[in-house]
């Protein structure tokens, strides 16, 4: 049949066309894959199921990092949002991250665009209900309709659809959003495959009419008017932004949930699977802080042309007559009216340390995983995994190394080391306390630390780098000038000192030094310098300024960081050899042996982060490791 | 944000937001009836979801179109043509010249039909609906209808919600036990990938409701750019008004009454004046464009930037293409067939393609439409997915054409009102409209009789409209 032969000679086959999908497919065409996107729905690409937002502190220096390698949801993000602000702007440098509204369906609708016309990039309509693997290797996928897609890889990112199904109150039908069919079958056939798989659970909010909002009762939270952007190649459009609106719970809010409760699925037990702890639902919400008497509520708009709003806070998966009752005891929302009610998704995952940094799947050659498939929530975990699981399964069509960013690289190498090291017991979500190092990790330098590698790769061009390169020059160049501008004793620079509450100067000092005072801006130092250097530093961008200002001020705790990376990375690299006897190193406790046979760490830094790994576990690790090496050095 | 007017009188619930649901409750809403309307699939209302074409083919096709888009309140109509393109017959002096009867299946000159944007139209329509005072929207999937103990109709849905109303209207296109056929895969639903009303079938069955079975087909979607000259040749369409995006309307202009619209598929064919389809379309187009400035100007007008980009907007837009496929007839040139590619999205580059030389476009959406007694019966494999022809190598395709067959409410009385079942009405594919226009027609003609019902009940009541 004429069906079995059409696609027969694609590199990669990505299963999925969900954030996690796009960016796999994207980066694999872009390094010169032929690759095929297959989604069970092509109206329903980069949907965005649950809010409206991209970014936020830790998921915000993601979606830069992904626009530094190359990856795409920066720029989608910059053309499809209806606000976007910096958030602590008022805080430290490592917290500081951006996020935007987007308009969900122009968010689509640009992602689209973008696949389509993406030489190479081929998107299919289809279900995969199989896995073709012979001798351990991937030779491609089928579908359910007939079709058969031989591929050297395969990078599954089927998000919530794998046995999906949707839950509110005692109620639930199979699906993998709501109203849209699940993927029945590929659950069996990575079972098949000897994969162990668990179930996750996540829940989305209601969705209210914006017209049945009062908004005079909230507080107005609009967009920063500078207009910042994600994307390091291109600036955002300007636009009219969209403000959404701040309302809190009360206690009468907490009463109608309290009453109800015992109709939650949490307490009826018709959700089994596990949620996420950081994104709790306003049912958990009461179990777990009964102490608090409000909880912030963000109404946000759901795009440019609806009038549905989303409101962050209120996640419940209660009976949908509960959900109204809840809704409305919330000031500003009394006469508000659902459109969607909220509900929960239970669907299966890849227990994800059963992938090695790559996104491998172990024992499987050509099988990657990314996204919601390997227990993260969030549309920028996603995205992330899945440029890396794209950009991986590229390298391995091309023969080439595997790409594994570092802790102290990336929030994606921070993300990645998670999943596969640590055991995953609810949906997996970023924060910046996840990284150690995470004033080095800033949305301010994502650009340096990354696009020499996405250049390399061939996603990042040579302009762009170049673009890169002239942007580090003038910060080298500013610095530099900073800290060799002489700031003299005079009557005006000391008034203008104690004018901003800082002490007097007696002697001429460098501007740097100045700076590093924390209650001086880079304008106030600035100010004070010799009309010359005045003007050269005026000259540069507003973003390199701030980014300059931040090398300055933190320089001391950046200089401690780099320190702490540089004598740890002996432990970071020293490998361990597959196959490694763990039974022969006496003295582990049981615990840190049996994770480690679980987890079969390539590196000591990584068995050193894996939890029940004690130390002690890694000292001892060092010493067998290393007179391994020995031995096997001598015997060659 | 104004607050909602408030609510009362009687309740008009609407299940199942496609072409007809979303045109009936339109229809009532702009003239103030209140109106809930239940989509299991909120980010698909309002989407002709099989397909670009609505298909205009001979003098009984192009009355029906123009009774349809006539019929609808002004801002639905321009939600659903301020992007269409018109499909002409070839052009005087082209390849295909004198081929017309063959391709639109009428003597007519000049009009075959038009193209819309399924994804625009669909964007425009929900928001238009939006604006509607007296029109709320509730995602659910319906699973079971019910008399109450009051006379009135409660719908209930997979979450456990329960909606009532005086009128119930059933609008679920082909999601009656719908069963989608694509290869050799057989899937649930009335549209590709969502999920089937089976429960709801099965509560209709319980009351009673007589029950038949028919089917469509909906084309193969390619993506490609497809140059006329190397295909088979182009067909240059007309575009309405340029894409836009959708965008706020401060106020809403009196619905033009309809001329006289004859039952569902009865439509008789107008002594027509016009001669080729400029006349039809030339005064909607004048409106569209119209309608379109005035939004931009309105209220909540969205922000420059999310206007498509000049790059965006031009994809695939203007044209139609004629290819010819000769693998299908094994070389053979007199077996060589002709297919026509309708831009199906301006972002995607996706094209939809219908077989012109087997017959009107009407039978490409409508065909095989009929009773079937075995749900499970054997269906013909689906189309071929191979790329058109040799001669448009870069093609690909994007979705298998797939054939849908569902359960049929039969037994619709005039304008869809089910007899024996007062207050219960059902419009569109669920009663066997077979096309986009007779979809439209339907909802509207319900519309209208459940106003008029309306009327006659509120006499003395009132019935409070928004404002």
């Amino acid at each position: 049949m004429a069906v079995e032969a059409v696609h027969e000679s694609m590199d990669v086959v990505v299963v999925g066309g969900g954030h996690a999908g796009c960016e796999a497919a994207l980066a694999a065409a872009r390094m010169g894959c032929r690759v095929a996107l297959v989604t069970l729905s092509i109206d329903k690409i980069v949907l965005m199921p649950c809010n409206p937002a991209v970014g936020g502190v830790g998921k915000g220096q993601l979606t830069r990092e992904i626009d530094a390698l190359g990856g795409e949801q920066g720029r989608n993000t910059d053309r499809s949002f209806v606000q976007i602000k910096t958030l602590n702007t008022s805080k430290g440098p490592a917290v500081r991250a951006l996020r935007a509204q987007t308009d969900k369906r122009l968010y689509e609708d640009w992602m689209k665009h973008t696949l389509v016309n993406t030489p190479g990039l081929f998107v299919v309509q289809g279900e995969v209900s199989g896995l073709d693997v012979s001798r351990e290797t991937i030779r491609g996928v089928r579908l359910a309709d007939g079709r058969r897609i031989s591929a050297r890889a395969v990078v599954l990112a089927t998000g919530t659809f794998l046995q999906g199904r949707v839950v509110v109150g005692e109620r639930s039908y199979a699906a993998g959003r709501v109203g849209e069919l699940p993927a029945t079958r590929l659950s069996a056939a990575l079972l098949e495959l000897g994969l162990q798989l668990d179930r996750f659970q996540s829940a989305t909010p209601p969705r209210i009419d914006g017209r049945t909002v009062d908004v005079t009762k909230m507080v107005e939270q609009p967009g920063d008017l500078s207009l910042p952007g994600f994307s390091h190649w291109e600036r955002p459009q300007p636009r009219r932004q969209l403000p959404c609106y701040l309302t809190y719970t009360t206690p009468h809010t907490h009463e109608v949930v309290a009453a109800h409760l015992h109709l939650s699925p949490i307490r009826t037990g018709s959700v089994s699977g596990k949620g996420p702890r950081y994104c709790p639902s306003i049912d958990r919400k009461m179990i777990n802080f009964p102490e608090k008497e409000r909880h912030p509520v963000f109404v946000e708009p759901e795009g440019a042309s609806t009038w549905e709003m989303y409101l962050q806070g209120l996640t419940t998966s209660l009976p949908v007559w509960v959900q109204e009752l809840i809704v409305q005891a919330t000031p500003g929302l009394e006469h508000a009216t659902l459109i969607r009610p909220g509900y929960a998704v239970e669907y299966d995952f890849l227990p994800p340390h059963q992938l090695s940094h790559s996104l491998a799947v172990k024992g499987i050659a050509g099988l990657f995983a990314a996204g919601q498939i390997n227990g993260t929530s969030g549309y920028e975990e996603a995205a992330a995994q899945g440029l890396m699981a794209g950009i991986n399964a590229a390298l391995l069509v091309q023969d080439r190394e595997p790409v594994v960013l570092g802790r102290d690289q990336a929030y994606i190498g921070v993300l990645i080391d998670d999943l596969v090291t640590k055991e995953i017991d609810e949906p997996y979500r970023m924060f910046t306390s996840r990284a150690e190092y995470r004033l080095l990790l800033r949305h301010d330098n994502a650009a340096e630390r990354l696009s020499e590698i996405g250049h390399n790769l061939g996603l990042i061009s040579s302009a762009q780098l170049e673009q890169v390169h002239d942007r580090v020059r003038m910060l080298a160049e500013a610095e530099e000038l900073l800290g060799a501008s002489p700031i003299k004793v005079g009557d005006a620079t000391n008034e203008a000192l104690v004018a901003r509450g800082s002490a007097p100067i007696n002697a001429s000092q460098p501007a740097a030094q100045l700076l590093r005072r924390p209650e001086l801006s880079l304008d106030d130092v600035v100010a004070l310098m010799s009309p010359h250097d005045r003007d050269k530093l005026a000259a540069l961008p507003p973003d390199v300024a701030d980014q300059l200002a931040v090398r300055v001020q933190y320089d001391g705790y950046i200089q401690r960081q780099l320190a702490d990376i540089r004598r740890r990375r002996a432990t970071e690299a020293t490998r361990i050899p597959e196959h490694f006897d763990y039974s022969a190193v006496t003295g582990l406790t049981f615990e840190a042996r049996q994770k480690l046979v679980r987890f079969a760490p390539a590196t000591l830094g990584q068995a050193s982060r894996i939890a029940g790994v004690s130390p002690a576990d890694i000292s001892l690790l060092m010493i067998h490791v290393h007179r391994e090496a020995q031995r096997s050095v001598s015997g060659s | 944000m104004s607050s909602r007017a408030e609510v009362g009188g009687p309740r008009v619930v609407i299940v199942g937001a496609g072409v007809s649901g979303c045109a009936c409750a339109g229809v009532l809403a702009t003239a103030g009836v209140e109106v809930l309307l239940v989509s299991a699939s909120l980010d698909a209302a309002g989407m002709p979801a099989y397909g670009p074409v609505v298909p205009a083919a001979g003098a009984a096709g192009v009355s029906r179109l123009m009774a349809a888009f006539g019929g609808l309140p002004q801002d639905l109509r321009c939600a659903w043509l301020a992007d269409a393109l018109v499909i002409p017959t070839p052009q005087a002096g082209g390849p295909h010249e004198g081929r017309q009867e063959e391709i639109t299946g009428s003597g007519q000159r000049g009009f075959a039909g038009l193209a819309v944007d399924p994804r625009a139209v669909s964007l425009r329509v929900k928001w238009v609906l939006e604006l509607l005072p007296t029109l709320r929207f509730r995602q659910g999937l319906a699973t079971g209808l019910e008399r109450t103990d009051d006379g009135e109709w409660a719908v209930h849905t997979a979450f456990g919600d329960t909606v009532t109303g005086s009128r119930v209207v059933i609008a679920v296109g082909m999601a009656l036990q719908g069963r989608l056929t694509v290869g050799r895969q057989q899937m649930g639903g009335g549209r590709y990938g969502e999920v089937a009303a089976d429960q709801l079938c099965a509560s209709l069955a319980g009351l009673g409701v007589p029950l038949s079975c028919g089917s469509c087909d909906v084309g193969t979607s390619l993506v490609g750019s497809f140059d006329g000259a190397e295909a088979g040749g182009t067909w240059h369409g007309w575009r309405f008004g340029g894409l836009l995006p959708v965008v706020g309307v401060s106020g809403f202009e009196e619905a033009p009454r309809a001329e006289a619209v004859g039952s569902l598929g009865q439509v008789e064919p107008e002594p027509t004046e016009w001669e080729s389809w400029e006349s039809i379309v030339a005064p909607w187009a004048e409106e569209c464009r119209r309608w379109l400035s005035a939004a931009e100007s309105a209220g909540r007008a969205p922000a420059t930037s999310l206007e498509y980009s000049p790059a965006v907007r031009g994809v695939g837009r203007d044209w139609l293409t004629l290819t010819r496929d000769r693998r299908s007839s094994g070389g053979r040139e007199d077996g060589v067939q002709q297919r026509l590619l309708v831009p199906q999205s301006a972002v995607s580059a996706e094209w939809q393609e219908y077989d012109v030389v087997r017959g009107a476009l009407d039978d490409c959406l409508g065909a095989g439409q009929g009773v079937c007694d075995n749900q499970e019966a054997a269906f013909p494999a689906a189309r071929s997915c191979a790329p058109v022809s040799g001669e448009v190598e870069d093609a690909y395709v994007s979705r298998l054409g797939y054939k849908v067959s569902a359960r049929i409410v039969s037994g619709a009385g005039p304008a869809g009102r089910l007899a024996g079942f007062p207050g219960l009405w059902a419009v569109g594919r669920v009663i066997g409209a077979r096309s986009y226009a007779e979809s439209l027609l339907s909802g509207i003609e319900a519309a209208r009789e459940i106003q008029a019902e309306l009327d006659g009940d509120g006499r003395g009541e009132g019935i409070r409209r928004g404002g």
